[in-house]
């Protein structure tokens, strides 16, 4: 009897290293594209070249011929490399929570209708010039964020009226991104190809020219949106059951469900109205990942955050490099590069994930 | 003897039966009293009654003549080259469209899947795109309009081909197949995303426009293919439907009554893909009707597809119509599956409001 209660311990043990040591082949892999990503760019510096600048800006050592590699480094490549890990965070582990909250594959960030929101906020901004807060270049990004607000809020107020089962939260969801989407298609018919063009070009995520100051406001809300969310992966488990048996463990189902909606909502507006609608990410990575290791919350939450923050930083890192004679935008690689990894772990797949 | 027993379930299901019935004759009328008002519906104010009068002058063989009755021979024309064939394509598009995503609906066990799930629209979309904005045509030598449309049927019946293909022989669960779809989706619009982002305005505007759908390119030659296939689609289905409700018992249930589950999955995928691409390549990808109507219609019939499929279509049928009704009274040409999504939402989040019986998904 102990003999068995040892195998199982120790094959429960050696089950939780994998899985432990593939999150931190992730992060290794993580940081290692970090410096990557900032040598690439059309002034190519070496990997030790970067390095040194960046340990003599911490330590302060910057001599003034050192100045204008400082500023592409410090100013612009440091943050892009940030911004695509915290949006790669974002992304995947709100991807992960609302699968297993609305237990639905198809489930991904934007499925609260956040991305209609803001892509209706964008539209506003640029196709009417009705910018929230006045003129001025911020005027898409806020616009974008208080859209994308407009069917969380709408949410969190008709929550206590229905039943708020996974499917008529998820249909809730997607009547209201419908008719944004509507609102946003009315603008661009009526518009002309040159604006309709900025749109678009908006729609398809953009991580070029970024600096420092969207970093403060994305970081703080996704610590602590990482905060939130990581210490319910139990509950999250136990959701997996049916509702009543999720109830009588003493999860109370329904609002958790609107809780990790609403703070899901908030984490993915701050990306949108940055960078706009960066797609497959938020869908596939926690696929991926539930594909390799399994469908456990605890695992299943870090991992994707951690293959998430690689996967998209490895992708800019791509999108900057290729040279094809055209612009090619992140979300672009995204796909290209993980709809075929997608594809072939669902063909060998052996396991039913869901 | 069946008098003495009265099964529970028995007498819940001849209660129901009445309440079916009632919803279908109502969406029925309604479909028919909006097509025949349909009818009169442009830009020009024409009454009903000249609209029919037209029709029956037509029917009887009398063409008006533009030299001596202009007013009565442009009357003639819009009805007959326009009007007619519109109301006709709402009907058969939205009949398709519903049923398809009322089918998928079911086969997948999703409340989100619709008649594009599988990677139809982005598929359809890509064929389009290269076709707009690189001249590429599958059939050399045409272009335009044609052109588009072909490319789009085409493309649009390749991710049914792919799941045929991948999954051969093997047991396909729903999910599966949702995940290979949404696979498909991704690789046609990363595609078709590059393509776009590098266009130029005008061209761009053009791939945007086509993506919204429309019925205002329906004419004459247009109707024949679009019936043949909603007379497939709606026949088709409506044979299948019962064990499209044994496969709603799960895979094991269904085998062991009989059914094999994956042949009916397999069947009813190529009936929609094909249903879908001929609707695609006439219109444009139509968003909504087909995620919505059955949602809607589920709430008055519940979850039996005998009953579901006829008046998903009916239910398609009259949301199309209405859009297509008010897109021609209102100036400007605007798509069609704006108006529908700008009514059907607020109509939807109202249904979903009501619901409190735990009956659907």
């Amino acid at each position: 009897m102990s003999s068995t209660n040892e195998q199982i311990k120790e094959e429960y043990s050696h089950y939780r290293y994998l899985k432990v040591l593939f999150i931190i082949g992730c992060i290794l892999l993580g940081i290692l594209f970090f410096f990557i990503s900032l040598c690439v760019g059309t002034r190519s510096l070496s990997v030790a070249e970067v390095f040194s600048l960046f340990i003599d800006h911490i330590l302060g050592n910057i001599t003034p011929e050192m100045e204008y590699d400082d500023h592409i480094v410090w100013d612009f490549r440091v943050p892009r490399g940030l911004f695509d890990v915290i949006a790669g965070v974002s992304l995947s582990i709100g991807g992960a929570v609302m699968q297993s909250v609305m237990k639905n594959p198809l489930a991904d960030p934007y499925t609260t209708g956040v991305s209609s929101g803001a892509l209706f906020g964008v539209a506003v901004a640029m196709i009417l010039g009705f910018n929230v807060t006045g003129s001025g270049s911020f005027g898409s990004v806020f616009n974008a964020i208080l859209f994308s607000m407009l069917p969380i809020a709408m949410i969190v107020v008709m929550a206590p009226f229905f039943r708020k089962s996974p499917a008529t939260l998820i249909l809730a969801g997607v009547a209201v991104s419908y008719l944004l989407n509507s609102f946003t298609s009315l603008l661009m018919v009526s518009t002309d190809a040159g604006s309709l063009a900025s749109v678009y070009s908006w729609m398809v995520g953009n991580f070029a020219d970024k600096t420092w100051d969207i970093i403060p406001l994305s970081l703080t809300i996704t610590v602590v949106g990482l905060a939130i969310l990581l210490p319910l992966a139990n509950k999250l488990n136990i959701m997996a059951l049916d509702d009543k048996s999720a109830k009588s463990l003493g999860v109370n189902v329904e609002s958790l469900r609107v809780l990790c909606l609403v703070i899901l909502g908030i984490m993915t507006a701050v990306i949108i109205s940055y960078v706009g609608i960066v797609a497959f990410v938020g869908l596939v990575v926690p696929h991926i990942i539930r594909l390799i290791l399994g469908a456990d919350n605890k695992y299943l939450l870090p991992a994707s955050a951690a293959f998430g923050a690689t996967f998209l930083l490895g992708c800019d890192i791509l999108s900057r490099s290729l040279d094809i004679g055209a612009s090619i935008p992140v979300g672009v690689v995204t796909s290209a590069i993980g709809a075929p990894i997608f594809m072939y772990l669902i063909i060998r797949q052996r396991r039913s994930m869901w | 003897m069946s008098r003495r027993y009265h099964s529970p379930h028995r007498s819940e299901y001849h209660h129901k039966l009445p309440m079916q019935i009632v919803v279908v004759t109502v969406l029925l009328i309604i479909t028919v009293a909006l097509s025949i008002y349909s009818l009169s519906v442009s830009n020009f104010h024409i009454t009903l009654q000249e609209a029919l009068d037209a029709i029956i002058n037509r029917i009887n063989g009398h063409i008006p003549d533009r030299q001596t009755d202009y007013i009565a021979w442009m009357i003639d024309y819009i009805v007959i080259n326009d009007n007619v064939p519109r109301t006709i394509a709402a009907v058969l598009v939205g009949t398709v469209l519903a049923i398809c995503g009322a089918v998928m609906q079911t086969l997948t066990r999703n409340p989100l899947a619709e008649p594009y799930t599988i990677g139809i629209s982005s598929a359809a979309m890509f064929g389009v795109t290269i076709s707009i904005a690189l001249g590429i045509s599958i059939i050399p030598g045409l272009s335009g309009d044609l052109a588009n449309g072909i490319n789009a049927f085409v493309f649009a019946m390749v991710p049914a081909l792919v799941i045929v293909l991948i999954t051969t022989g093997k047991k396909l669960s729903p999910n599966m197949m949702v995940l290979v779809g949404i696979g498909m989706m991704y690789v046609f619009s990363s595609i078709t995303t590059l393509i776009k982002f590098n266009a130029n305005e005008e061209k761009l505007q053009e791939i945007y426009i086509w993506g919204l759908g429309t019925l205002s390119k329906v004419t004459w030659d247009s109707i024949l293919p679009l019936m043949l296939t909603a007379i497939v689609v709606f026949v088709g289905f409506i044979l299948l439907s019962r064990k499209i409700n044994v496969l709603m018992s799960g895979d094991n249930v269904c085998q062991s009554l009989g059914v094999n589950p994956t042949k009916v999955r397999m069947l009813s995928f190529a009936v929609v893909s094909f249903g879908v691409a001929v609707v695609v390549c006439f219109t444009g990808t139509i968003g909504f009707v087909g995620l919505v109507a059955p949602h809607i219609t589920r709430l008055f019939t519940g979850n039996n597809n005998r009953i579901l499929i006829p008046a998903s279509a009916l239910c398609g049928a009259m949301m199309i119509l209405i859009s297509d009704i008010i897109v021609r009274m209102l100036p400007g040409g605007l798509p069609v599956g704006v108006i529908t999504a700008m009514i059907g939402s607020p109509m939807f989040l109202y249904f979903l409001f009501k619901q409190r019986k735990n009956q659907n998904f």
